[in-house]
């Protein structure tokens, strides 16, 4: 493990090119996110029309289990509203004032950790537990990673807003950042609104 | 933290061990000793814990997290990028392309060297028909142990090194679209290797490497290893798609035109494609395998309202397309080198392009023909068998481009051409045995026995091995600087080629006479096809040593400088110096011809480039 201090400096590439690929990184990021909760979808369609043994809903069959909606829907809500405020300051990052991308954002920042706290907070109270039918497995396996896929979200939208505090005159590539992450965050947003229809509507 | 420690592999393994004991304590304070399997005293939550802290440690000892928390704290986006030369660059993380290969090349070697070690064992035992050298439950670790760390390892097996180092080379770009993306996905690598070989120490796992559940849910702690490296490789293999990906889309040069495209690049593409789709899909079983082990869910459990087959069915989303994961890129290697030593253009570069992208799409709508003796839907079947049998059409396209290109051809007999060659006979033998397990009637008699493994040898081994061989030796010389034996070269391949031939063949014969896979005694009748198996497989292991005896003879003693361009290959990642810059290029180069325009008169030259890079000489 000889070391030599030489060191070099690989040339930068222009700001335009960074740009293209964190947005084409975010689409694919997307795409593999995408395939990753439709293993969940999957296992939803296939283990509830299965219904091994009858105990699909719970322990016993012909039972199910009881699922908090209110809880569900304020985790929907939160997540749909910070979605649509980084539309919204994307919206005013390609407009003249960008007054409000900055609020939007932060908004958006909070809600989405207000939508991880939520989730953490309803395990505690779930009112089943984990062995008790395919349902349980499901909901805990999806919703669980749903909830690390948006604070891994959030850490990014952090980043962003950080990083723009930080250098405010970089207003066109905070916009191209924004908008590759509002790819991101908007796909995550169709998961939980797919989520919610199934755990807590379809069942 | 760069500054107070020099971050390097010393202090990945020093942080990766203390992270495994402080997440095995905090596993064990969160589960508090409950034993989710009746009967054992393991602590699953403890275990996966101890692998999570022991990751989340090697990545912070490589130094993964001082950029992403720099980032948090609003620093500005970071490049360029210091890069130190030496060989200390190889051992800690380096965000230089060529250095990624590089550790690639020798990383996963290692394990694969390994994986072959444990294949030697296996055939050890086989020698006599009754169990002599391993315990039946020895033997099934065994095999698992081989199984996976060769499929772990050989699909980063030629994406990993000449994936990483020659795309940006061969589409005229400086460096990757995610470099340190790229480092971790190498870094991953060699955790999971150790953290599926710790699982000899949980006392292994009975699965093989498909990890079948409920065999899964039961199995000791050895299972939870086989878990987390897998699900390891399954995050690696996604982001390297996506880098890789990203890097072909948004990164060529000028000129270089989706027909100008070199077919290798092409077929790392396509691959990324099935690694960014399927590899989510693994990742997602193998937690859900996880959570039933931790967190007492039953996905896979029919007793808790589960199936098994919901792992079956989500595994073999993957593991079809993983097959063409390594297969791909080992087209693109062999249609690579074919017209560099034919000198002849690449016969049917578009039909290739259709043939490989044919196979990537077609790939997601076969898995269910490994259901086949499972029980699948009786009215499944003709559906998964016309499309499995459906995908031999773009691979029959893709073995056409081999044929045309050799037709009538003058060839030069070099070691990369023979080992390309070889590619040929073996896949072909190996895809005109697969038809057999897409017929569902046939499948199902030989499913469970040696016929499946000697057609997954002949088209893993026969196919990507050979092809990553016909690679090193055309490319090691531009990465390495330093040229290869070709004498030791030539009789690596021609033993290699040899007994390779003598081992799998008669297992077509063995698994036509009954011998079941993952069972380490047989019929006494079957002992003499099986000790000329295991004979020859002792001389296949043999000529991997030739190979390595050629490696360490050639870059530690010989040491013979390689010339630029010692093919007269048009490849652009040809035209630059031996060894390549940092930087690769000094200027973006402007493409201006067709990478395989052999012997065509007044082909252009393939790239324009600065002095200091200019073209050597291409016939």
């Amino acid at each position: 493990m000889s070391a030599e201090p030489t060191t070099t400096w690989i040339p930068a590439e222009n700001p335009e090119l960074e740009a293209r690929i964190v947005s084409l990184g975010s689409y694919l990021l997307s795409a593999a996110t995408t395939f990753f909760f439709i293993s969940f979808l999957f296992a939803f369609l296939y283990l509830r029309a299965l219904n091994s043994n009858g105990l699909w809903g719970g322990p016993k069959p012909g039972h199910h289990v009881p699922t908090t909606t209110t809880s569900g829907i304020a985790i929907l809500a939160c997540v749909l509203v910070s979605v649509l405020l980084v539309r919204l300051a994307l919206v005013e990052l390609r407009g003249s004032t960008r007054a409000l991308w900055w609020p939007a954002c932060a908004g958006a920042l909070l809600l989405g950790l207000a939508a991880v706290a939520i989730q953490c907070w309803q395990y505690t109270d779930l009112g089943f537990g984990t062995e008790e039918g395919g349902y349980a497995s499901v909901y805990l396996g999806w919703t669980g990673f749903f909830t690390i896929f948006t604070f891994g979200a959030m850490l990014w939208l952090e980043t962003i807003l950080a990083t723009a505090r930080r250098a405010p005159a970089k207003a066109p590539e905070v916009e191209k950042s924004v908008a590759s992450f509002s790819v991101f965050w908007a796909t995550l947003g169709l998961v939980e609104i797919a989520a919610f229809i199934l755990l807590y509507g379809v069942k | 933290m760069r500054r107070l420690v020099r971050l390097n592999l010393r202090t990945a393994i020093a942080f990766g061990i203390a992270g495994f004991f402080l997440g095995a304590w905090v596993g064990r304070e969160i589960a508090a000793g409950h034993d989710y399997l009746i009967g054992t005293d393991q602590d699953d939550v403890a275990v996966f814990m101890g692998f999570l802290f022991a990751t989340i440690g090697w990545l912070a000892g490589l130094g993964f997290f001082n950029y992403p928390v720099s980032r948090l704290l609003g620093r500005p986006a970071g490049y360029p990028v210091e890069e130190a030369k030496g060989t200390a660059r190889y051992f800690r993380m380096s965000t230089d392309h060529k250095v990624i290969g590089i550790q690639y090349f020798f990383g996963v070697g290692a394990f694969f060297l390994i994986g072959g070690l444990n294949a030697m064992l296996i055939r050890t035992e086989l020698l006599t028909p009754n169990e002599k050298a391993f315990p039946a439950g020895q033997y099934l670790t065994l095999v698992g142990l081989h199984g996976t760390m060769m499929i772990m390892m050989t699909s980063a097996f030629i994406l990993g090194p000449f994936g990483n180092y020659f795309v940006p080379l061969m589409i005229g770009a400086r460096r990757m679209a995610f470099p340190r993306i790229e480092a971790m996905t190498f870094w991953l690598t060699p955790l999971a290797g150790l953290v599926l070989m710790s699982a000899i120490a949980w006392n292994g796992f009975p699965t093989g490497w498909t990890g079948y559940a409920p065999l899964a849910d039961q199995a000791r702690a050895g299972m939870d290893a086989y878990i987390f490296a897998f699900m390891l490789i399954g995050i690696s293999l996604c982001l390297n798609g996506l880098n890789l990906m990203a890097t072909i889309l948004t990164m060529r040069a000028p000129g270089m035109t989706w027909t100008r495209l070199p077919i290798f690049v092409w077929g790392v593409l396509s691959t990324s494609i099935l690694m960014v789709l399927a590899s989510p899909v693994l990742l997602a079983a193998l937690l859900m395998g996880m959570l039933d082990r931790t967190a007492n869910t039953g996905f896979y459990l029919a007793s808790t309202g589960g199936s098994a087959y919901l792992y079956e069915n989500l595994f073999w989303f993957f593991g079809h397309p993983e097959v063409y994961i390594l297969a791909l890129p080992g087209f693109g290697i062999v249609l690579e080198i074919l017209p560099v030593f034919t000198r002849k253009p690449l016969w049917g570069y578009k039909l290739a392009v259709a043939g490989m992208l044919g196979v990537a799409f077609l790939s997601f709508f076969v898995w269910q023909h490994h259901l086949f003796v499972s029980g699948i839907n009786s009215t499944l079947r003709p559906f998964y068998m016309l499309t499995t049998e459906m995908i031999s059409v773009p691979t029959g396209i893709i073995f056409l481009n081999g044929i045309g290109t050799l037709w009538l051809a003058k060839m030069r007999y070099t070691v990369p051409m023979l080992f390309s060659l070889a590619f040929f006979f073996n896949f072909l033998i190996g895809g005109l045995s697969g038809i057999f397990l897409s017929d569902v009637p046939s499948d199902v008699t030989t499913h469970g026995s040696y016929f499946t493994m000697a057609h997954f040898h002949y088209t893993i081994m026969g196919g990507l091995v050979f092809a990553f061989f016909a690679a090193t030796y055309y490319w090691l010389p531009k990465m390495t600087g330093l040229v290869l034996n070709e004498k030791l070269g030539k009789i690596h391949f021609w033993t290699m080629f040899v007994f390779f031939n003598l081992t799998f063949f008669p297992l077509f014969a063995a698994g036509f006479l009954d011998m079941p896979r993952r069972v380490s005694t047989y019929a006494p009748h079957l002992q003499v096809i099986n000790d000329l198996v295991s004979s020859a497989a002792f001389c296949l292991g043999i000529s991997m040593l030739i190979f390595v005896g050629n490696l360490i003879y050639s870059l530690v003693f010989a040491r013979i400088p390689a010339e630029q361009n010692p093919w007269h290959s048009r490849g652009l990642e040809w035209q630059v110096p031996t060894p390549v810059p940092l930087h690769n290029f000094d200027e973006i180069p402007e493409i201006t011809g067709d990478p395989y325009d052999y012997g065509v008169p007044g082909a252009p030259p393939v790239a324009r480039l600065r002095p200091a890079s200019a073209p050597a000489r291409a016939r």
